[in-house]
């Protein structure tokens, strides 16, 4: 009976599903043109095609009225259905809307998916892996949530509304969770917020997805009890949001687990280092930037660093405790405060010294800056080892390379180039701005001069799917100078354009291999003596 | 073939059906009547299990209404007067869907209704008019041969002719199946129900043969032999004397445990001097209006408290 319902849902509605496929492989067709525009640098052009991403949201809420229209040929609440008076049974209808939805809704996606990889010229098993993946990741995240809430409604201005309060109770709990200026807010109700290990929140919320959308729909197809459905949804959003709060150290125990290499890091050692002496502000300022707190510079030695390798200070907790125990102040340090520190070559050295900046809130320090303090700081850490090294030709380049994809090289412009732009792009894992940790240079293939390196490990994100939120393919750009930027772009660099010719874009592929924590314990330090000069 | 026990169901604070308790025997033509609001439909859709009742039970088919599942709804045809069918299908399509869902539905019959009911087999379902769609609906309901056929205001808004025609697409299957029918529609059911319940505000008020109680009610004019009546003349009426008027010497009223043989004395005993005792039997409508206005009358004084 499953196939015959399809059939007539299919009669039904064939015209919208083929009306939402259109809009889905237009924008795929809009998305081809964009990544070749983007790997031919014809930025241009490429800009010119920037409003088309209106066309995404558009697709996706064409989509979600889909799913209503098809939930809605056998609307659950309401007592005039002539559906409720056939011998059509309950599991059957459930799971032909499910496969119905699933196959009109997401089967254009994943066909739109498939051929831009594949007109990108990827191989059809990369490809794949990325369209199902991203497919995987559409069901929990939008296909099923918007199922249930069309269960609940009985005809399409109700879903409009139910969906409109949807979005806003969405948007209400990411302000809530992501809204800016407050980062102390946002640590304290989501500890993983803005780290690597965010995904673990995610995909917990992803978990339970289908358990929610699994109650609701049993719920309704089975009891027709819209009203305890409503609840329920209320229920599971609180759950959903509860997960906000997974603490941090759970989070990184989960993370720890996942290592690829657990134990790869156990070299790791931090520990002060006072004999480094105080931090000289570059500019000449003090520490006292900030009204509402002040900023200690602690030098610390981070020593057995593997080579080719990156240290990356995914978190950290400082607690202040007084000489009678009483604890002064604790807090988390600032994200932006969070240390990188690549080893890159065999002459790096397996040493490094950094100045750990702590932030106090002004009223503590004025009570506390002059006392003798103990200081615990507790890190989380990551260690990411070098995965893949690949070069190109700096001007003219366009290679295929596993991990990074298809990347092609160009100059900023013809006469008189800043810089040398590597462009990559591939389906699947790879979001653009750099999630991942990766180096790139300039190097004179002839001499062997190079340029200095551009490191990029903004947000690293250990998400060991690939989600995929609006496009299969992901990219990323990287410009490397060609001059100096920090004086005023006069001074060249070892390799400038008149060597271009010669010279060849090295890029490092770095991937996590273990995470782990650290302590650094200082008996006794005086804030004061460890402000900024 | 249906049972209700002390059937409930309130929507918030008000009681659509209040202790409801009835059976339909197997083969009858159960007439559910009552007023507008009543909780005939209210009752149906607990029934048909689109409604689950708040107290008591009901089983139909031997099945408890909460459990009534796909094997039996093969076995029940419904047809309402505010039954949404996919308005974007065409008839013919319609059809085609349902068959595959009843292991029985019989094509011949099919064919026959569709002859008799003249429906427009390639027009989609939204654009038939309100009687098309009853006609539709009975189409729909018939086929599989249901051994219960729930018919829910199914004349409402009907024109004669439509009226007609449905009936006798009824009447074709009515004699195999057992049949409960709300309408207030009761001349058209008067040659259809053997059985009969009366609804007022969700209680049952009384259910009985067609056959009983079209013979314990009677039209009585009571005609003096000389005099006339005077209002108030008669305080101790028996009450199941209803919608007791007089009209010069001519006293009418509607007798609800009609008896030959006792009317004459019972008359006697309350009015003097009567020369001619005349009784008419009532058709279902006359009936069901005396005691609409009898139930209306009654929580009138109850209000009033001059019971």
């Amino acid at each position: 009976m499953i196939w015959h319902i399809i059939k007539k849902d299919w009669k039904l509605s064939w015209l919208m599903i083929i009306g939402v496929a259109a809009l889905q492989w237009i924008w795929a067709a809009i998305e081809l043109r964009k990544n070749r525009l983007f790997l031919d640098f014809s930025w241009p052009q490429l800009r010119a095609l920037n409003s088309t991403i209106l066309l995404y949201p558009i697709a996706l809420m064409a989509s979600g009225l889909l799913i209503a229209v098809i939930v809605q040929q056998e609307a659950i609440p309401g007592v005039r259905q002539d559906w409720l008076t056939r011998p059509i049974q309950r599991w059957h209808l459930l799971l032909e809307k499910i496969l119905f939805v699933v196959a009109a809704v997401q089967g254009p996606i994943l066909a739109a998916d498939i051929f831009l990889g594949l007109a990108n010229g990827f191989p059809l098993r990369q490809t794949l892996a990325a369209a199902i993946s991203r497919a995987v990741f559409l069901l929990p995240s939008f296909t099923l949530p918007v199922l249930a809430l069309a269960s609940l409604t009985r005809n399409i201005l109700e879903a409009i509304i139910s969906a409109l309060i949807a979005l806003l109770v969405c948007l209400f709990l990411a302000l809530a969770t992501l809204g800016g200026g407050m980062d102390n807010f946002r640590l304290l109700i989501q500890p993983t917020w803005w780290s690597g290990e965010a995904w673990i929140v995610g995909a917990i919320k992803f978990a339970l997805v289908p358990l929610g959308v699994g109650t609701i729909l049993g719920v309704q197809y089975f009891r027709r009890k819209t009203v305890l459905s409503r609840y329920l949804i209320v229920v599971f959003l609180l759950l959903m949001l509860s997960t906000s709060f997974l603490p941090w150290k759970t989070a990184f125990a989960m993370q720890q687990r996942l290592s690829s290499r657990p134990g790869s890091g156990v070299t790791t050692v931090l520990d002060f280092n006072p004999g480094a002496g105080r931090f000289h502000s570059p500019g000449g300022t003090s520490s006292k930037d900030n009204k509402d707190k002040m900023t200690v510079h602690v030098p610390l030695r981070v020593a057995g660093l593997p080579a080719d390798s990156v240290l990356l200070d995914d978190r950290f907790d400082v607690c202040l405790i007084g000489t009678g125990g009483k604890t002064e102040y604790c807090g988390t340090g600032d994200t932006y405060k969070e240390f990188r520190i690549r080893k890159e070559g065999p002459d790096a050295g397996s040493e490094a010294q950094i100045y750990q900046e702590i932030d106090v809130p002004s009223a503590v320090y004025g009570r506390i800056k002059d006392q003798p303090l103990r200081l615990e700081i507790n890190y989380s850490l990551t260690q990411w080892r070098l995965d893949k090294s690949y070069a190109l030709p700096a001007v003219g380049g366009d290679q295929r390379m596993p991990g990074l994809g298809r990347c092609t090289t160009h100059v900023s412009k013809p006469v008189d180039p800043t810089y040398a732009t590597l462009t990559c792009m591939q389906p699947g894992k790879g979001e653009p701005y750099g999630t991942e940790c990766r180096s790139a240079f300039l190097e004179n293939a002839t001499t062997g001069q190079r340029n200095p390196t551009r490191f990029a490990c903004y947000d690293p994100d250990y998400t060991p799917y690939f989600v995929g939120s609006y496009s299969v393919m992901t990219d990323f750009i990287e410009n490397l100078d060609l001059r100096d930027p920090s004086d005023s772009w006069s001074a060249h660099f070892p390799v400038d354009r008149s060597q271009l010719s010669q010279s060849r874009v090295v890029v490092r592929l770095y991937q996590p291999t273990d995470h782990f924590t650290r302590q650094v314990v200082i008996p006794r330090i005086t804030l004061k003596e460890w402000e900024a000069q | 073939m249906i049972q209700t026990s002390k059937l409930w169901k309130k929507f918030g604070r008000l009681e659509a059906l209040r202790d409801l308790s009835f059976s339909v025997p197997a083969r009858s033509a159960f007439a559910l009547i009552g007023a507008n609001g009543a909780g005939k439909t209210t009752a149906i859709k607990v029934l048909m299990n689109i409604l689950e009742p708040s107290r008591g039970s009901a089983t139909v088919l031997g099945v408890d209404s909460r459990k009534i599942s796909f094997h039996e709804h093969r076995q029940i045809g419904y047809v309402s007067e505010d039954q949404d069918m996919p308005a974007r299908l065409t008839v013919a399509d319609y059809i085609a869907y349902l068959r595959p869902f009843y292991p029985r539905w019989d094509r011949q019959l099919e064919a026959s209704m569709l002859r008799q009911l003249r429906l427009p087999l390639e027009h989609k379902i939204g654009d038939l008019s309100h009687g098309m769609r009853l006609k539709m609906a009975l189409l729909c309901a018939l086929p599989y041969r249901p051994k219960l056929l729930i018919l829910d205001e199914p004349f409402s808004g009907l024109d004669p002719l439509v009226r007609d025609e449905f009936m006798e697409g009824l009447l074709l299957q009515a004699g195999e199946m057992t049949i409960l029918i709300s309408s207030q529609e009761l001349g058209e059911i008067d040659g259809l129900a053997t059985h009969v319940g009366f609804l007022e505000e969700g209680n049952l008020l009384f259910q009985e043969s067609m056959s009983d109680l079209t013979a314990r009610f009677r039209e009585v004019y009571v005609t003096l032999e000389n005099g006339q009546f005077e209002p108030g003349e008669f305080p101790e009426l028996p009450k199941h004397w209803l919608h007791v008027r007089s009209e010069g010497n001519v006293l009418r009223f509607v007798d609800s445990q009609f008896s030959q043989e006792a009317l004459g004395e019972r008359i006697r005993s309350v009015v003097k001097g009567v020369r001619i005792v005349d009784t008419q039997p009532m058709a279902l409508r006359s009936i069901f209006t005396t005691l609409a206005r009898a139930a209306r009358d009654g929580a009138a004084q109850t209000k009033g408290g001059t019971r």
